[in-house]
């Protein structure tokens, strides 16, 4: 199978499959079953696709390449193996609710986040983000959950923003490609608000009180924000200022936690602030390094959310050969002639005091 | 590679077996285990001088172990002391000392047979992060520590000089922590030992730390006369001799790296032996509920004696390893003309001297409190347990053999 061929399995299947839930049979688990088997083929079609060469603007099918623009390379395929991961681990959680109709919506999520990971192009991330917002919304509608209406809302505004920032683009330069570095400064302030908006109402974290909804927002939504904030090749100091400004804030606010969704919240906005120090240092060991920390994070959520406290607690410490080892090494190695450094000793300090207090206090 | 899987194997299955409840088979296994790591190292020491890379962890950063002459005589010096630990832990509900002494055979074999900062790192790493599971105090400080050593590694590998400052200056921090586990603080010095004989061996001169360590060594002496308590006056004396050793490693480091590791040798068996024999007093002492050391060679002349040798030997005053280490060390001196050192040596031996008159004196003089036929029972009990009595033997013996010791370099 070439690689084409298996990018194009990998974006259409989720959307293949997701009508096709509705044709099934009315058995109790057959939906759940279902939509775990396409899960496990995207996951497997994604270890495939990162093996492969990286993939950029192949298409070249004129009109249609607008549609059709992809581009996988280390970090995209990186992210779509831990973000297909994190939704089997949703769809474990959200196993209850598993029926026909919430299966077809979750699939076409599965599709839309797919998208965002692998395309190339502002029309179709647009295109993409909008399903993202409106399939999380038919899911949480399933659930019944109500909380989500409210950031549906402010979702839609800052969609809103984003078409009129990149319709402005289209009509300045004429070009379509992701490319943040030619944005002007205030259409790259509407974007960062609108980004900020979509992915981290951190405010509105708090209030989804089911686990499902709690670990989407963490493990996904706050995940696709961070991807897009690395692929732009931005560089500015301004990135490592936030950035270190974050990972100190959330360190400070880190060891005094014992509830498990603050300490989600303090290790993701940690995350965060590493991924814009990344950005801002521009070397290969940031990156690398922000990788790792992201790693971390996603391993660190899924046990506090699925398996206990004490199961997580290792992964706050500097203990050989886990992510946060080689996360700390290459932060340290990439920030060793910058001021950054003071923020990676901080926050590494911050993760083993919350080692050492009492992790099976956590709530 | 086989030899390297049981060199690992053995110390692994060591530690999964003290998780176990103390059984016959339990004991014999945890026995037989140093024995055979001994044949292991026997094994490695006809195979020859090796590297073994595992595998690449990073661009340009491998795991690797690398089995020379400095590695192979740690490694020995860890197997001999592992024994020696294995039968006094025979008897007796030791179980998370057990635990934590098995890690700490695992990860120091480890330490001492890594070949670059990282493979070092990782047994340092578990080595650490073991003590901080086991003993809980100051844990805030040693996880410092151990992030001060973890940045230190990665300034060595960008900037060497600096780095090795630094990583030298983190494996010092543990002595400070003065109330730490004597156990803990054991396995921290060994392993810094092995770090700065490597760094002398393999790296530079690093004539900074030479001065400290020196004045380190002249305020150390203080505190060990003049301290009553008998464990805390043990502290200081392992604190000073610590120092005293690191000195010893610099100045041979400097001048005679063929003598480099007899300071080491010296200190480890020295101090194992004060220790067996401290614990066993103190083991009196609390159970008794007798407050001063006063009298006790009469009730203890076993562990008195083994205590007052080792603190003799310690000295140079008697034929033994600790007497070839200073004789080596004066010849030094002299040869090159070095006053400091020279004085530091003499004013080290005349001290320990004293240190040991004092505590025959105190042995030998007659108690004021009254010792009742329990207690009595109880100190020959303890003194003639067999287990230490072989043990601390071995590593008397092994202190005499020490006369001979410059063969082996």
């Amino acid at each position: 199978m070439t690689s084409i061929i298996s990018i194009y399995f990998l974006i259409f299947l989720p959307l293949i499959a997701a009508p096709c839930c509705l044709i099934l049979p009315n058995k109790k688990s057959l939906p759940f079953w279902f939509t775990l088997c396409c899960c496990a083929l995207l996951a497997l079609l994604s270890l495939y696709v990162s093996f492969v060469q990286p993939v950029s603007n192949d298409f070249n099918l004129s009109l249609v390449s607008l549609a059709l623009e992809f581009r996988i390379g280390t970090l995209s395929s990186y992210f779509l193996i831990a973000l297909i991961f994190a939704k089997i681990i949703i769809l474990f959680l959200s196993r209850s609710c598993c029926e026909k109709l919430f299966s077809t919506v979750f699939l076409l999520n599965v599709f839309s986040m797919v998208g965002v990971l692998t395309t190339n192009n502002l029309f179709n991330l647009f295109f993409f983000l909008e399903i993202y917002a409106l399939t999380a919304l038919g899911i949480a509608a399933v659930r019944g959950d109500k909380n989500i209406f409210v950031d549906f809302g402010l979702n839609s505004a800052a969609s809103l923003l984003l078409l009129f920032a990149f319709l402005i683009f289209y009509l300045s330069s004429g070009r379509f490609s992701i490319d943040f570095e030619a944005f002007s400064t205030p259409l790259l302030f509407c974007v960062f608000v609108a980004w900020l908006i979509k992915f981290f109402p951190i405010w509105s974290f708090l209030k989804r009180e089911k686990k499902p909804v709690f670990a989407e927002s963490m493990l996904v939504q706050a995940m696709l924000g961070i991807f897009l904030l690395m692929r732009c090749n931005l560089v500015s100091p301004a990135f490592v200022m936030v950035g270190v400004l974050l990972v100190v804030i959330a360190s400070l606010f880190l060891p005094r936690q014992k509830d498990t969704r603050f300490i989600c919240i303090a290790l993701l906005v940690m995350s965060l602030g590493f991924a814009l120090l990344s950005v801002g240092l521009q070397s290969a060991e940031a990156f690398r390094a922000s990788f790792f920390y992201l790693l971390n994070f996603v391993l660190v959520a899924v046990l506090l959310l699925t398996v206990s406290p004490r199961f997580a607690s290792p992964f706050f410490t500097l203990i050989p050969f886990t992510p946060l080892f080689f996360a700390t090494w290459y932060m340290i190695s990439a920030s060793l002639d910058s001021y950054a450094l003071v923020a990676v000793c901080i926050a590494s300090i911050a993760q083993t005091e919350l080692f050492r207090t009492s992790p099976t206090m956590m709530t | 590679m086989l030899l390297l899987s049981l060199f690992l194997l053995i110390p692994l299955t060591n530690c999964a077996i003290s998780f176990q409840h103390q059984s016959f088979q339990t004991r014999f296994a945890s026995g037989l285990a140093p024995v055979l790591f001994f044949v292991v190292l026997i094994g490695i020491t006809r195979v020859g001088e090796g590297v073994v890379d595992l595998f690449a962890v990073m661009p340009g950063i491998s795991f690797v172990f690398h089995f020379d002459k400095m590695a192979l005589i740690f490694l020995f010096l860890l197997n001999f002391l592992w024994l020696v630990l294995a039968f006094y832990l025979q008897h007796g509900s030791h179980k998370p000392l057990r635990i934590f002494l098995a890690f700490s055979v695992l990860f120091l074999s480890m330490i001492f047979a890594s070949s670059n900062f990282f493979t070092m790192l990782v047994g340092y790493s578990g080595l650490a992060l073991t003590g901080l599971v086991f003993f809980k105090s100051l844990a805030l400080l040693r996880n410092l520590q151990l992030f001060f050593v973890f940045v230190a590694t990665v300034v060595a590998y960008r900037f060497q000089d600096l780095g090795l400052v630094l990583y030298c200056a983190a494996l010092l921090l543990p002595m400070l922590f003065f109330t730490l586990n004597l156990e803990l603080l054991a396995a921290y010095a060994l392993s810094a030992l092995f770090i700065f004989t490597k760094i002398y061996t393999d790296f530079a001169r690093l004539d900074l730390l030479a001065y400290f360590v020196i004045s380190c060594t002249a305020v150390a002496l203080v505190p060990v006369l003049f301290t009553k308590d008998l464990r805390t006056s043990f502290r200081y004396l392992f604190l000073q001799q610590f120092f005293f050793t690191i000195f010893g490693i610099c100045l041979f480091g400097n001048f005679d790296r063929s003598l480099i590791y007899l300071p080491v040798l010296a200190f480890s068996l020295a101090i194992t032996l004060v220790f067996f024999c401290i614990s066993n007093l103190s083991l009196y002492l609390m159970k008794s509920g007798q407050t001063s050391i006063r009298g006790l060679f009469h009730q203890m002349p076993a562990s008195s004696s083994l205590l007052i040798f080792a603190l003799a030997s310690m000295a140079g005053f008697l034929p033994t390893i600790g007497a070839t280490e200073k004789f080596f060390l004066i010849k030094l001196a002299w040869n090159h003309r070095l006053l400091i050192p020279a004085i530091l040596v003499v004013s080290n031996s005349l001290l320990l001297l004293l240190f040991a008159g004092k505590m025959f004196f105190y042995f030998v003089s007659i108690s004021k409190e009254k010792i009742s036929e329990v207690d009595s029972i109880l100190a020959r009990d303890l003194d003639l347990d067999s287990n230490l009595i072989m043990t601390a033997s071995a590593t008397a013996v092994l202190m005499l053999v020490g006369v001979v010791v410059t063969k082996i370099f």
